[in-house]
């Protein structure tokens, strides 16, 4: 089934209607582990869609997803080639952003962190329907949110104008168009903006754990020891209702016809309604820059409302897209080509000397951010660019468990206690989610790390201990 | 509907019965019961009739087990549901069920007189629903995938698997 092609590569061979090879990257020991009957049967789907080119690869944290799976990458010939809202995923441009302060976590009082921990659940609404009731968005504020992306809420007072550098794209997804965008996708979003939401988005704060490269951990300004911010949450209701107004259209537009699963519905690049969805999905990308510049806004207030901590000291390392159709130009068969890349659960990866990069990360590869769950670690990676996965990377340790199972597994017992007995508090609306998002519903992110390693996809910088988490 | 009423006017000739509903719910806590704030969907898997010999103990005089309307199944990510149903409106009251259990809102939607006659159509709905919810008082899921193969099987009834991307 699989022929190992080089280290933690693997080839699955072209058969029916597969238009290129699959490509798995993974240990053998994570192939053995995982079961991959389903996500592998949808990287052979995603290898018939007409102009894919080089390989439908899947990442180590691949598991079970909506037409793509997730963990997947896929380009496509922008002349020859399809946009595939399955390929993006419902929640358009989710991400994760890190940000550092220059404090040593264990400095911080137990009776601080209970305090900042407490401060930002008021701050950032979580959870479903807790949103922003006092700061619902006007036509204008869409208008403007659309057109410039994580700009316009700096423009604001939310966050510094350098945060852009620190942000994939600079924050901002050209072509995006309000005018294509429906009413419905508006209001779901009027009130989530600034909101992390439920199932697995979070905010983090720990402390950087093991430098692996202290020579990129220095230039990015990271020390062992010292206090992070992750962040995970997307573009929300807006987005949902982006990829299903889309979705809705495409099929009833007939645009399913002879694919193997109706979920990989997709148009043209070049037709109307590829631009069309690509504009919308520009939308959505920019509200979710927007969101996560605002979560982290409320975090600095509250870490300086809570520890005197300047908001302009807390430095944004990165923001990374991980749910988003890209168009970038790679080496295909040697010549530059301008690609349409899919990454749905899969991180852009660029290694150094990426035009697109800012200067700082254009020197050392840009850097990958990967959560792994609230109990064990997350890591800081750089990218290295590898050309045979359109530059892309794994986006998290993929789900093991389903949400049943995990939820069966912790049922009567105080997941709250629990996580506390292994150094994390959690503060959470709803207990089921805490219980759905438990370590051992994930695979092991330091196996997951080790493979995209080896297979040459990026190199860890630095791994993150969680110590107080926000779940929805 | 005619072993309904061959039921019920059964047990209206059996008067010595008092017929009563036994509901169970484990752990039971009496003041979240009493404090629950919305209406609570269910449905019957079966029927059984005990006659109370005391003392705890229970004689099973009969018992009619019927088909249930949806049954959670394993997904990794999201969260799927076997649904089953004579129509694709039956289809649709049942997944509607299906989701009220997990996202109450879903409650208000519950009603057996909308007929769909696509499983397209029924998706279209249940997402439509989605959209209402979210703006009104959010929810916790984005929406019910389009996958959408359905089966006829052997006892003549459909089978679709609903996926809910969370």
């Amino acid at each position: 089934m699989f022929k190992k092609i080089a280290p933690a590569t693997y080839e699955i061979p072209r058969e029916g209607k597969m238009r290129v090879p699959g490509l798995v990257i993974a240990s053998s020991e994570l192939l053995k582990l995982s079961d991959l009957e389903k996500p592998l049967e949808q990287v052979r789907n995603v290898a018939c869609l007409p102009g894919i080119v080089g390989y439908s690869i899947a990442m180590p944290d691949i598991h079970w997803g909506y037409g793509f799976p997730i963990g997947g990458v896929a380009a496509m010939d922008v002349e020859t080639g399809v946009i595939s809202p399955g390929g993006v995923g419902y929640d358009i441009n989710c991400g994760v952003r890190l940000a550092l302060v220059d404090i040593p976590y264990q400095t911080l009082s137990h009776d601080k962190k209970d305090k900042l921990l407490s401060r930002i659940f008021s701050h950032v609404p979580s959870g479903v329907g807790h949103g922003h009731r006092d700061k619902k968005l006007s036509e204008q504020d869409y208008v403007n949110l659309i057109e410039k992306g994580a700009r316009w809420s700096v423009e604001q007072g939310y966050g510094f104008p350098e945060d852009l550098d620190h942000i994939e794209s600079q924050g901002c997804l050209e072509g995006a168009n309000i005018g294509i965008i429906s009413q419905i996708a508006k209001q779901r979003g009027r009130e989530q903006l600034g909101t992390i939401g439920s199932g697995n988005h979070f905010v983090e704060i720990g402390a950087v754990g093991q430098l692996f490269d202290p020579k990129i951990a220095e230039a990015w300004g990271i020390a062992e020891g010292m206090t992070y911010i992750l962040i995970h949450s997307g573009s929300r209701g807006f987005g949902h209702q982006i990829c299903q107004d889309t979705l809705h259209s495409f099929l009833g537009k007939g645009f399913a016809h002879d694919l193997p699963d109706k979920q990989l519905v997709c148009a043209p690049i070049k037709s109307q309604e590829g631009q069309d969805y690509f504009q919308a999905m520009a939308g959505a990308a920019n509200f979710a820059f927007n969101n996560r510049q605002q979560i982290l806004h409320a975090v600095r207030i509250a870490f300086q409302e809570i520890l005197q901590i300047a908001p302009q000291s807390i430095k944004l390392l990165y923001d990374v897209c991980h749910n988003i159709a890209k168009f970038e130009t790679h080496l295909v068969k040697g010549s530059p080509t301008k690609l349409c890349v899919h990454r749905k659960g899969a991180t852009r990866a660029f290694g150094k000397g990426a035009e697109e990069l800012s200067p700082l990360f254009r020197q050392t590869g840009q850097p990958v951010l990967v959560p792994g769950d609230m109990g064990r670690a997350s890591y800081i990676l750089v990218g290295k660019g590898n050309l045979l996965t359109w530059c892309s990377c794994c986006h998290g340790a993929g789900r093991d468990l389903s949400r049943i199972q995990s939820m069966k597994e912790w049922k009567g017992k105080n997941v709250f206690d629990v996580m506390a007995s292994r150094g994390v508090k959690v503060l959470a609306s709803s207990e089921e989610t805490v219980a759905e998002e438990m370590p051992n519903a994930y695979k092991d992110v330091h196996k997951v790390v080790q493979a995209v390693e080896e297979a040459g996809l990026a190199d860890r910088v630095a791994s993150l201990s969680p110590r107080l988490v926000i779940k929805g | 509907m005619s072993y309904c009423q061959s039921l019920s006017e059964w047990t209206l000739k059996k008067t010595q019965i008092l017929p009563h509903i036994s509901i169970s719910r484990n752990p039971f806590n009496e003041n979240s019961w009493k404090n629950f704030p919305c209406q609570i969907p269910f449905f019957i898997r079966g029927v059984a009739l005990f006659n109370s010999l005391g003392h705890s103990t229970y004689e099973l005089l009969w018992q009619k087990k019927s088909q249930a309307p949806f049954e959670e199944i394993q997904h990794t990510a999201d969260i799927a549901y076997q649904i089953c149903g004579q129509t694709f409106s039956q289809i649709l009251y049942h997944a509607t069920l299906a989701l009220a259990f997990s996202f109450p809102a879903f409650t208000r939607y519950l009603s057996s007189s909308i007929s769909c006659s696509s499983i397209e159509e029924v998706i279209g709905l249940l997402n439509s629903w989605v959209a209402k919810i979210d703006t009104e008082e959010g929810i916790g899921l984005k929406a019910v995938s389009y996958h959408a193969t359905v089966q006829l099987r052997e006892d003549n009834l459909l089978y679709w698997t609903m996926i809910v991307d969370v």
